[in-house]
């Protein structure tokens, strides 16, 4: 048995790199960063670490930034995907990978200064054009067999890699030519041995000229073999190349008899030292192993193709000499290697296929689908591949069905759908009765599915009851998951025609073959179709259909909250209650086992729908229902709060989807209610699982603080006009002003968790806002309705954006004391609007400032750009496009609110005018005042709530 | 041991040995392969070569195929174009082939004309130009064991030229020489067949079911004495047998050929029942799509689903199920089978192209696929 590495004779390091079939490029001194890179080298070749050397090589490049050390972290990167690249499976990967390792190493050899660099690019391209090239070989092989026409261009991508590979080798050779160092005189030979290798190669590429080449790489090997010693590793080597080269040059006798020769002498190596007659270490057996193995796919490969005598007893002496000096005990698949050994066996295959015999056949198709299975896309499963495809295409009537189902198995493993429906209609007739017992069914599920992949439900439906009709029985374990597959197509396929009832007759047999294959299909038929009458609101039917169902069934306890359900949705509460009452009965007198999880988790959903369904008639019952003609019940709120909450708080895990719509029932009861603050706790909660849901509740919580501040507005307008004491009207504002602020918090806070904000919600907050004087908030407000509404063109939408709220803008930089910004503002957006009267006044403002009672009650002269003249003239003075002509407008009547502002507005800019020294101005603001107090010296202001009572002061502070 | 002087001698006398050694493959139709001849000679009886000094021959009846030890390139790619179906670039590769061996070159001819009567289509002219090549290379080797197909291609060209007269003659000639000739009983069920189809191209229905009827007979009396040629003759009946039906539809006899693929349906022959499914979808489907009846192409729907299912040859059956599978995707639209239905016909049209290249229904796929 070959045993674990021990560095000895025949030179043992470089067994290591011929193991790994590179060379180390890792010929040079170290400094810090060389330390780095020979570290994150390792990662990626001694322990195929690769993404994470990748990752430690952009690492360096960040952290060294110099010109030198990016040169030699370029040169790591291109190492890491030449290591990447072998260590892939994946053909199209490691395609990718040699071709960026062969470009970058070309690129660098170009472009750097720094010869131990390009030392080090020279290597790597060496070694990946050999790769690279063996690859390239690899695909003109497949492409002979598939498709011919590709291996013209394949020829001449590899004719150019392996000219830069020779070329590359010769420089490299040139720099270790006059090396002492043990390691280095190795890598020469290697690298010696690598160029004649590589120009064999491309002589196997280039018809035209394979002779010279040929001649050239044999000259090569064979003085490396003189040099070196043909008893080392290395000599032994250069052997087998040497042999190879004459295969390529078309001389096959001479190939095969040095094929076995060298066969015979790595043999007798292995069988001296097992005897202990020969000092050979255990790694070093290892990898004599591994090339006798290669030895015999070249030998075994050519002598199948050449039809050679000896073929049969070749295959024999493998076996024998992968059992005797193999792995003790292991089957001969796993003792060979997964790659010489399986390309061995796959040849074995392929020439026991081409005998005509059945049972050499069937032999050679399970070991070809065993190799692929084990290969899904590297070089030796592509082998497989073909070897499969030329059995199945010449020798099916050979093959029992078995196989052919293994090999239709594959198919649909690796997505090719037709193929394996193709192979598995071949395979059930060619089955005999014991495997149609078995793989009927299973081959008639994987058609089935096979087809549904593909969107072809009907032929999958029709595969699927196929199989249940003929193998049911025989294979009644499985029944049950093609009885749910069938249902899926034909779910699937009633989507796909919209449910043409031209398919009605076949899904009917399809469900009938569904309910009698498997015993709980019925009554999942039931269940699909009494949910399907749910939802289109056939109560009466769908509790019938739900009845149907069976005890047997998984969802049997949701069927009977159902029919609770589908009562109390029809309006019939009692009946619901009746069926809960049932349902609980029924858990009560049922114990379920613990191992049925199962239907375990069934009833915990079930139980919790039954309360919901409980809370759903509470709520319904409280609040009143239109179309079920229930009026709204205030007596029975609490109770079904009681319930609500009793939910929230009991069914929190097992009733979480309905958590949502409890918690709504219970802030709109609240709503209802006017305990907002409960409502409120409710949103709060509702907001952090369904924000829609908490949008709709928030909009009706804020109507409701919207009716209580209008109430509270009420009655403290009612205050003031009874002449109530300053403390009575005090503490009604305050009261009022403690909902606004609960209305503006509650405004805000959906203002800022919905994505568009109903309007009326967001105009209310903003004059809420105002009311309460915090003006940077209305702006806030008002900024944000018109970046929501400005583009609205709705005609309601439009009046409200432009009456109401963009002059709020112009206010609030008023309030805010930025005038210029306002007045700037303001009169653009009145050359944008010119009728908007509102405009003109706040224009107004901006000029000629206003008069106020700060928080604190002092009374305060607020200048604006201090141009009362002007703000007077804007106001009033224009007949015709002065504010005046909206506020004389016949809708205002004479002494109502907005009468009286307008002439305390007038009053105000005349008179800070007049102050000015304006004479007239002075007459003008005398004669306002007389009008304004001319009805009954202001007291009719007190009747128009807290503004009038502002306005009445105003006056009076300013006579 | 030092094997290395050995090595180097070996070498040294190699540069005496020839060349490069023929290696020559027969394919047999027992699944085997003889490897390592050369051959030397091609008659109508068989193949004859030698294997080292030996000679040897083996009977035209047991060939499948011939692999040439270093065919040229384009031989090879001439080959693997034809294997998936392109056989206008197989035609030119095939006419491309430059080779020492004469008879890698008459094979080669003899390839250029089995491709280029694959890729006639619906070309008249092509399919006359093909039949003067295959008239010409049956002169020029008249004694070749591909004789038979070059007359059954010869026959198929003349056909689908519409000459039909000639092509009824080459096919009774080649059916009277595979008896009096021995053959074998496969050429005569194929002559058969292939007349049968002429006939059928020429408007005489009633004489093709007669002539249908005749190769499915043959495949049986043939059947009767188990042979490789087993799998393609029963292939050979059931497309006499469809052959047969779709005499009907020749008539546009809808609910008669839906009458005989039905009977077919409940044959004792699996591979009758794909084939009747297929043929039953393919009468309702006729019907329904010159009266515009939805319902009954769904009916048609459902046949072909049954052959795709059922079809234990994986051949026509699947194939005409596939193609008419997405024309009916294309008949109902997107009302009836939702907006991806062009998208689903055309992979249904694909199947056929991809799946099953060489049947008839690759190119009307390819056709729709066009569209």
């Amino acid at each position: 048995m070959i045993g674990s590495p021990s560095p000895r004779r025949l030179g043992a390091k470089s067994l290591l790199v011929l193991a790994f079939g590179s060379l180390s490029p890792a010929l040079f001194a170290q400094q810090a960063l060389d330390r780095e890179i020979s570290f994150v080298r390792a990662l990626a070749k001694d322990m195929r670490f690769i993404e994470l050397a990748r990752i430690e090589a952009e690492e360096l490049a960040k952290n060294n930034v110099s010109g030198g050390d990016q040169e030699k972290i370029a040169q790591l990167a291109v190492e890491v995907a030449y290591y990447g690249a072998r260590s892939r499976s994946d053909r199209t990967q490691q395609r990718t990978l040699f071709k960026e390792t062969v470009t970058k190493s070309k690129e660098l050899i170009e472009t750097s200064t720094n010869t131990t660099v390009q030392l080090e690019a020279r290597a790597t391209l060496a070694n990946a054009s050999q790769d690279f090239g063996q690859f390239l070989i690899e695909e003109l092989d497949i492409a002979r067999e598939g498709a011919p026409e590709h291996v013209k261009e394949l020829e001449d991508e590899a004719m150019q890699v392996f000219r830069a590979g020779i070329e590359a080798c010769s420089k490299v050779m040139e720099s270790l030519k006059d090396s002492k160092d043990e390691q280095k005189k190795t890598e020469f030979f290697l690298m010696w041995m690598k160029k004649a290798v590589l120009s064999r190669e491309q002589g196997r590429a280039d018809k035209a000229n394979r002779s010279i080449l040929i001649t050239r790489a044999i000259s090569e090997l064979e003085e490396m073999v003189l040099e070196v010693g043909e008893e080392t590793a290395i000599g032994l080597r250069g052997l087998f190349e040497i042999a190879q080269c004459k295969e390529v040059d078309g001389k096959i006798p001479e190939a095969i008899d040095s094929y076995k020769g060298t066969i015979k002498q790595i043999a007798t190596s292995l069988e001296q030292a097992q005897k202990g007659e020969l000092d050979l270490p255990g790694e070093l057996q290892a990898f004599l192993f591994e090339m006798m193995q290669e030895v015999y796919v070249r030998t075994g490969e050519v002598m199948v193709r050449e039809g050679a005598q000896g073929t049969d007893e070749l295959f024999a002496e493998f076996r024998k000499n992968m059992t005797a000096f193999g792995e003790k005990g292991a089957e001969v698949f796993d003792i060979v290697s997964d790659t010489h050994g399986h390309l061995m066996l796959l040849a074995e295959a392929r020439f026991h296929a081409e005998s005509g015999d059945a049972k050499k056949v069937g032999d050679a198709l399970a070991m070809a689908e065993r190799i692929n299975k084990q290969h899904p896309a590297d070089y030796v499963g592509v082998r497989a591949k073909a070897v499969l495809r030329d059995i199945l295409g010449v020798q099916r009537n050979l093959v029992s069905g078995a196989l052919l189902f293994e090999v239709a198995k594959g198919e649909l493993q690796n997505n090719n759908h037709e193929e394996a429906i193709k192979g598995l209609r071949r395979a059930i007739p060619a089955m005999n009765a014991e495997e149609q017992q078995k793989l009927g069914l299973e081959a008639y599920q994987m058609m089935g599915t096979a087809y549904g992949l593909g969107e072809r439900y009907l032929e999958a439906m029709i595969a699927f009851t196929e199989g249940l009709q003929r193998f049911a029985t025989t294979d009644s374990k499985r029944a049950g998951d093609v009885a749910d597959a069938a249902d899926r197509a034909l779910s699937a396929h009633k989507r796909l025609t919209k449910n043409d009832p031209a398919f009605a007759s076949l899904y009917n047999e399809v469900s009938q073959l569904l309910a009698s294959a498997n015993p709980s299909s019925g009554s999942k038929l039931y269940w699909k179709e009494a949910n399907e009458l749910f939802n289109a609101k056939k109560y009466a039917e769908a509790i019938a259909a739900y009845g149907k169902i069976t005890q047997d069934f998984p969802w049997y306890e949701a069927s009977l909250v159902n029919v609770a359900r589908a009562h109390a949705t029809a309006g019939d509460f009692a009946a619901a209650r009746k069926a809960l009452a049932d349902y609980r009965a029924y858990t009560e007198k049922t114990t379920l086992p613990a191992s049925e999880t199962g239907k375990q988790q069934v009833r915990a959903s079930a139980q919790a729908d039954a309360e919901y369904t409980e809370v759903g008639i509470a709520y319904t019952e409280a609040r009143g229902a239109e179309d079920m003609k229930i009026a709204k019940d205030l007596t029975k709120y609490p109770a079904a709060i009681a319930k609500a909450q009793g939910f929230v708080t009991n069914f929190a895990k097992d009733g979480e989807r309905n958590i949502p719509v409890v918690l709504e029932y219970i802030g709109r009861l609240n709503t209802d209610l006017a305990k907002l603050d409960q409502a409120e706790a409710a949103y709060a909660q509702l907001k952090q699982k369904d924000a829609a849901r908490a949008s709709r509740l928030a909009t009706e919580i804020f109507k409701e603080y919207q009716n209580q501040v209008k109430s509270l507005t009420t009655e403290l307008d009612q205050a003031i006009a009874k002449g109530k004491p300053d403390a009575e009207i005090n503490k009604a504002t305050a009261d009022l002003n403690v909902v606004r602020q609960k209305l503006v918090a509650l405004g805000m806070d959906y203002i800022a968790g919905s994505p568009k904000p109903q309007l009326a919600i967001l105009v209310g907050t903003m004059l809420s806002w105002e009311q309460l004087g915090e003006w940077k908030r209305v702006d806030e407000v008002a900024q944000k309705t018109l970046d929501l509404y400005a583009s609205d063109t709705a005609e309601a939408t439009k009046r409200v954006v432009d009456q109401i709220v963009r002059p709020k803008i112009g206010d609030a930089l008023l309030q805010q004391r930025r005038f210029t910004e306002a007045y700037d503002m303001l009169v653009a957006a009145e050359k944008a609007n010119p009728t908007q009267w509102e405009l003109k006044r706040q224009i107004s403002r901006a000029l000629g400032g206003w008069f106020e009672f700060n928080k604190s009650g002092t009374p305060v002269k607020e200048p604006g750009l201090d141009k009362p003249a002007e703000a007077y003239q804007k106001y009033y003075g224009d007949p015709e496009n002065s504010y005046r002509r909206w506020a004389t407008r016949p809708e205002v009547k004479d002494y109502s609110l907005e009468w009286y502002r307008f002439h305390w507005e007038t009053y105000w800019f005349a008179r800070q005018a007049g102050a000015k020294g304006d004479g007239k101005m002075k007459d003008i603001a005398d004669k306002v005042y007389r009008i304004a107090r001319s009805q009954d010296d202001f007291a009719s202001l007190k009747n128009h709530g807290a503004e009038g009572l502002l306005l009445f002061r105003y006056f009076q502070a300013n006579r | 041991m030092r094997t290395f002087p050995l090595l180097l001698a070996a070498t040294a006398l190699a540069c005496l040995a020839p060349a490069q050694k023929i290696n020559d493959v027969i394919l047999k139709k027992d699944g085997s392969r003889v490897r390592g001849v050369e051959i030397t000679e091609f008659l109508l009886t068989g193949v004859r070569g030698k294997r080292g000094a030996d000679p040897f021959e083996i009977p035209a009846h047991q060939i499948v195929a011939v692999e040439w030890s270093g065919a040229p390139d384009s031989f090879l790619t001439g080959r693997s174009a034809m294997d998936r179906g392109d056989f206008r670039t197989a035609a030119q590769m095939f006419g491309d082939v430059t080779s020492d061996r004469p008879l890698i070159k008459v094979d080669a001819e003899f390839f250029k004309v089995k491709a280029a009567v694959g890729a006639i289509g619906n070309d008249k002219a092509a399919a006359a130009t093909a039949a003067g090549h295959a008239k010409k290379w049956l002169a020029d080797n008249a004694n070749h064991w591909r004789t038979p197909e070059a007359m059954l291609l010869a026959g198929r060209a003349e056909r689908l030229a519409g000459t039909g007269g000639v092509a009824a003659t080459t096919l009774r000639e080649l059916d009277d020489r595979a008896t009096r000739e021995a053959f074998g009983a496969i050429w005569s069920a194929r002559a058969k067949s292939e007349l049968a189809l002429t006939l059928l191209g020429d408007g005489k229905a009633s004489e093709a079911r007669t002539t249908f009827q005749s190769a499915s007979a043959a495949a049986d009396s043939a059947l009767t004495t188990p042979s490789p040629d087993d799998a393609e003759l029963k292939a050979l009946k059931t497309m006499a047998r469809v052959g047969e039906g779709e005499t009907y539809l020749a008539d546009k006899d809808f609910a008669k050929a839906e009458s005989f693929f039905r009977s077919l349906i409940s044959s004792n022959q699996p591979e009758l029942v794909a084939a009747g499914h297929a043929g039953e979808g393919e009468a309702v489907f006729l019907a329904a799509a010159a009266a515009n009846k939805p319902d009954d192409i769904r009916r048609a729907q459902m046949s072909f689903a049954q052959a795709s299912v059922k079809d234990v040859q994986s051949g026509e059956a699947s194939a005409k199920a596939n193609y008419y599978l997405g024309r009916c995707l294309l008949a109902l639209g997107p009302e009836r089978e939702g907006d991806n239905f062009k998208q689903r016909a055309n992979a249904y049209f694909q199947i056929v192209v991809s799946s099953y290249p060489t049947s008839r229904w690759a190119g009307p796929a390819k056709i729709e696929q066009g569209k």
